[in-house]
């Protein structure tokens, strides 16, 4: 029988603060406004920081529950990085949300347990714990994908999101009892001992297991093919719920990934690098020619994604320590380039239709909003990998990383794929900046609220200044990447 | 005492002058262009007080700054100078404020805008002639591309956008296969550059080394068949953008050469010699004849710095003293008359609005000093004895003969071509048959902004020795050997 042990609570508390605030959320919505669950989310946020800082200072590190959860400082790092991104983009939304009347009570409970979801995600070190994280955030998405169901465009990209996303969960169920068939446990833990034991003569089972929760995290990073559900859920849903969408789950997707392959997984690397590679390789190439002919901004900017998600899989295939140091780092700094991103995105409105849609609606921003045509364009530089920004220093940390396995030709591919990729994001500088326009299609809303104003500002200044106080940072995920490569 | 840190503050106070132009307030552009001038003034007397301080005598790398950086990522900031990077940074201080005052006027929109790029860009370019650190190099080499972006794309004539782009693009596609070799180095020596230098790598690799180099450098020079980009991009720009981009920007190609792929790859450099000098003297010969086509004078000086870089690189690649020192001269000097030349492009397109050769003629009578002054940077343009050109080109001749003899005769025979298209764009200009438009002579900026290059050519056709007593050391380094034109 299971014994709770009190230090076991004390490493979910920030999942437990999580939670135990959405459903506070949930029975209060119904007396009080939406702006005040709004304040009780970002309460909650900083808790729950607070909390995940407190319990990994008490060095509560270790498997806990009979070896459900597992707290190193692997998952101290992407917890960090789950909490960033989800009120990153909260904060960013609620101003938007209010103008398009589409902030309920609802939207502040589900990124809540959507968070708490990915925070267990994080935690995990067993297939069906990882399980209820995944569905836990997934199901949260498919909601928030709805929000504002009465659009045609919204229903169809949330439905097709629900659709695919489920598919996605099927590969995983289905490789995860694959796992379990072959090696008699679902722990992480068992399963790598299991497959180390006998690497020689592995069941083929194992393989496929291995093959379909590969596919299904894929699904949930946009990786080609996988990626297909990616531009419709972008353009059709609220830029407020997309800007979720586009940073918590993909740090998740990517880190969950890490974490099999480097511990469960481990014992197969050699037949998984190759598939990595032939995945990184298609999602580079599709993602960044797709991303050339777009004009719709939001569609754009999901093929740019899955254009990156490319060098985030070339990262892990670059193998341990170094590999996984440079994805952490690659994602980090994707995340903070995103959220501003979103951010610039949020802060328009076209004259016609609510939020802006075509990459046109952007042109006589720099003479207009100096400040935010600025950012934007900064942002576009550090994500074409242009130095001196934060985005060139993980490109470079990735592709070191890449030649450091030998893999020369994929690093050359990745650098040729990156000169096409600066040309559509320099697009938008040009439609910024060299565009002549006398007047704006798009609309200025004014200065977000001032925790946006302060997260954008974060962003930019991460994506500015990132060179020169990179240290604590690299230490940081320095010691992830080792704990990670245990 | 702490000596101050020279070097530094010559690659950052034109950052800092930008920085400063930021805060105080865009809005007010007369404010702007003379902080512009007086920050970029401060500069180039700091570089002279560099020159001042460098021991030419010592050799190797000097007035090194050191600065621990990205630890993590074994970077460095590292800077310091030497007999090959020094020409270079005199060069860029001195052409700068030129820039900003042959702006002064020209420039209407976003003056402060305009002013910040100039400067930031300053700051990458003299960033990239002296990093010590190959990621630093590769950051300044890099970092150029954006505020050159802007300056072709905003300020830039009709087809500016199409010219930002394929200038961005094309420089970036070299580099992106230079940070392939940088990535190889880096993880074989590690990011320090006089470290990199005294390791010896194997000749497969060097190949491979020598030719992701060559990629960047080559289209950065640029070198026929990889020239394209640069007349589009020459005709676009505006004169300050032409002026750096001629003046500067190509020279970063040539001092590629000499940081990195002579002495990192040696082997290979020497292998594929003859093929550098195939591709050199086609582009002498290739790009004087399309000069003589032209009809758009911009397009023509173009042209003109394509056929003259081909003389750099048959200078670099003799791996010759003489040819070295001629390649380095011929680019300093190409960076005076080119900057020179496409200022008396702008001082004619400010008055006129054009830039078509048959528009003009007959300028001898209506503007006697611009005439005098074009004439003599035509002739420096053309090697004449007595300027600059000529001692860049005949050294590299020099160089040359001694170790082919056959591409020595074909660009010999090509600087006739080169007399060919300068007389006759001169001859089209100054005496040609009078059109109806009047001008007014230069005024007293634009005299102000000739006189230093003037200076300058004709100081360093007179007497190079200057010149070549700070190169010297560095150059017979560079090739192994201690005897450069019979002197010790």
């Amino acid at each position: 029988m299971f014994e709770l042990y009190p230090p076991d609570f004390l490493r979910i508390l920030p999942e437990l603060i999580l939670s135990g605030m959405a459903l506070f959320i949930l029975t209060m919505g119904a007396v009080k406004k939406a702006e005040f669950c709004g304040h009780i989310t970002t309460l909650s946020f900083l808790l729950a920081g607070g909390a995940l800082f407190l319990s990994h200072k008490m060095g509560k590190a270790g498997i806990g529950f009979e070896g459900q959860i597992l707290e190193d400082d692997f998952s101290y790092v992407g917890k960090i990085l789950i909490l960033i991104a989800s009120y990153g983009a909260f904060s960013l939304s609620v101003f938007p949300l209010i103008r398009e009347k589409l902030l309920s009570f609802e939207y502040a409970a589900l990124t809540l347990l959507a968070t708490t979801g990915m925070l267990l995600m994080m935690g995990a070190n067993d297939f069906i714990n990882l399980f209820v994280g995944l569905e836990m955030q997934g199901l949260s998405l498919y909601v928030l994908a709805a929000l504002n169901r009465h659009e045609t465009k919204t229903a169809e990209a949330a439905l097709k999101y629900f659709i695919l996303g489920a598919l996605g969960t099927v590969f995983y169920l289905y490789g995860a009892g694959f796992l379990y068939g072959f090696s008699g446990s679902t722990n992480f833990g068992v399963l790598a001992a299991a497959i180390h034991m006998d690497a020689s003569s592995l069941p083929l089972g194992l393989y496929v297991g291995t093959l379909l929760i590969v596919s299904a995290l894929c699904f949930k990073i946009a990786a080609v093919p996988f990626h297909m559900w990616t531009p419709d859920v972008y353009e059709g849903c609220p830029t407020p719920v997309v800007t979720f969408i586009a940073t918590a789950p993909k740090v998740v997707g990517v880190l969950v990934l890490l974490r099999l392959l480097f511990y469960p997984f481990m014992a197969v690397y050699a037949q998984w690098v190759p598939l990595l590679l032939a995945l990184s390789l298609v999602s580079m190439v599709v993602g960044t020619f797709a991303a050339l002919v777009q004009t719709n901004l939001k569609r754009f900017l999901a093929y740019s994604t899955i254009g990156q998600m490319g060098y985030v899989l070339l990262g892990i295939a670059s193998g341990p320590q170094e590999g996984i140091q440079a994805v952490l780092m690659y994602i980090s700094l994707y995340l903070v380039m995103v959220l501003g991103v979103f951010g610039c995105v949020l802060c328009l409105q076209s004259k016609k239709v609510g939020g802006i849609q075509t990459l046109e609606d952007l042109s006589g921003l720099s003479k207009f909003h100096p400040r935010l045509a600025f950012l934007l364009a900064l942002f576009m530089f550090s994500l074409a990998g242009i130095p001196p920004f934060a985005g060139f220093f993980s490109k470079f940390y990735l592709l070191k990383a890449a030649i450091s396995a030998e893999l020369y030709f994929f690093a050359t591919l990745g650098i040729l794929i990156s000169v096409v990729a600066a040309a559509y994001y320099l697009r938008i500088i040009k439609i910024m900046y060299f565009d002549k326009r006398d007047e704006l299609t798009s609309d200025f809303y004014g200065v977000l609220s001032s925790q946006a104003v302060i997260v954008m500002g974060l962003c930019g200044g991460i994506s500015l200044f990132f060179c020169l106080f990179s240290d604590p940072f690299f230490k940081l995920i320095h010691h992830a990447a080792v704990v990670c490569a245990g | 005492m702490h000596p101050l840190p020279l070097l530094s503050m010559i690659v950052f106070l034109p950052l800092l002058g930008a920085v400063s132009i930021l805060l105080s307030g865009a809005k007010r552009s007369a404010n702007a262009r003379w902080v512009a001038l007086w920050v970029s003034l401060v500069t180039f007397v700091l570089s002279l007080v560099l020159w001042g301080r460098y021991d030419p005598t010592l050799g190797g790398f000097q007035l090194e700054n050191t600065m621990q950086w990205i630890s993590y990522l074994g970077l460095t900031y590292h800077v310091g100078v030497d007999g090959i990077s020094l020409p270079f940074i005199l060069l860029t201080t001195l052409l700068v404020p030129l820039c900003i005052l042959a702006s002064w006027k020209g420039i209407k929109k976003r003056t402060a805008d305009y002013m910040m790029a100039f400067l930031i860009l300053e700051t990458f370019v003299l960033g990239s002639f002296v990093a010590l650190d190959i990621l630093l190099f590769y950051i300044f080499f890099e970092g150029v591309l954006i505020p050159m972006f802007f300056i072709i794309g905003i300020w830039g004539g009709p087809h500016r956008i199409y010219a930002a782009f394929k200038f961005f693009l094309y420089t970036l596609l070299g580099s992106g296969l230079m940070l392939l070799a940088i990535l190889y180095i880096y993880f074989e020596v590690g990011s320090s550059i006089p470290l990199a230098l005294e390791s010896v790598f194997d000749p497969k690799v060097q190949t491979w080394l020598w030719l992701a180099f060559f990629a960047s450098f080559a289209i950065k020079i640029p070198m026929w068949p990889f020239h394209t980009w640069l007349p589009d991009v020459h005709v676009e720009a505006p004169t300050g953008g032409s002026m750096i981009l001629a003046g500067i920007l190509l020279k970063m190609g040539g001092y590629g050469f000499l940081r990195f792929s002579l002495p990192l790859c040696p082997d290979a450099s020497a292998d594929f010699a003859p093929f550098v000098f195939i591709l050199s003297i086609i582009a002498i010969i290739y790009a004087s004849f399309v000069a003589l086509a032209q009809t758009d004078i911009k397009k023509l000086v173009a042209y003109s710095s394509v056929a003259h870089m081909g003389f750099v690189t048959l200078g670099i690649f003799t791996m010759d003293a003489a040819g070295i020192s001629g390649a380095i001269t011929q680019m300093v000097s190409h960076g005076m008359i080119s900057a020179a030349l496409f200022l008396c492009v702008g001082v004619m397109y400010e008055r006129t609005h054009t830039r078509k050769i048959a528009e003009f003629g007959a300028l001898v009578y209506r503007m006697p000093r611009y005439a005098v002054i074009f004439m003599l940077f035509i002739l420096a343009s053309l090697g004449l004895p007595g300027t600059s050109g000529f001692v860049g080109e005949f050294l590299v001749l020099l160089g040359t003969y001694q170790v082919n003899i056959y591409a020595a005769t074909m660009a010999s025979l090509a600087m006739i071509l080169g007399a060919a298209y300068a007389l006759w764009l001169y001859q089209r200009i100054i005496f040609g048959p009078p059109t109806a438009c009047t001008f007014t002579d230069l005024n007293g900026r634009e005299l102000i902004s000739f006189s230093p290059l003037l200076v300058g050519v004709l100081l360093l056709g007179l007497y190079p020795a200057p010149l070549f007593k700070v190169t010297e050391g560095a150059v017979m380094k560079l090739v192994g050997f201690s005897s450069l034109l019979g002197k010790s």
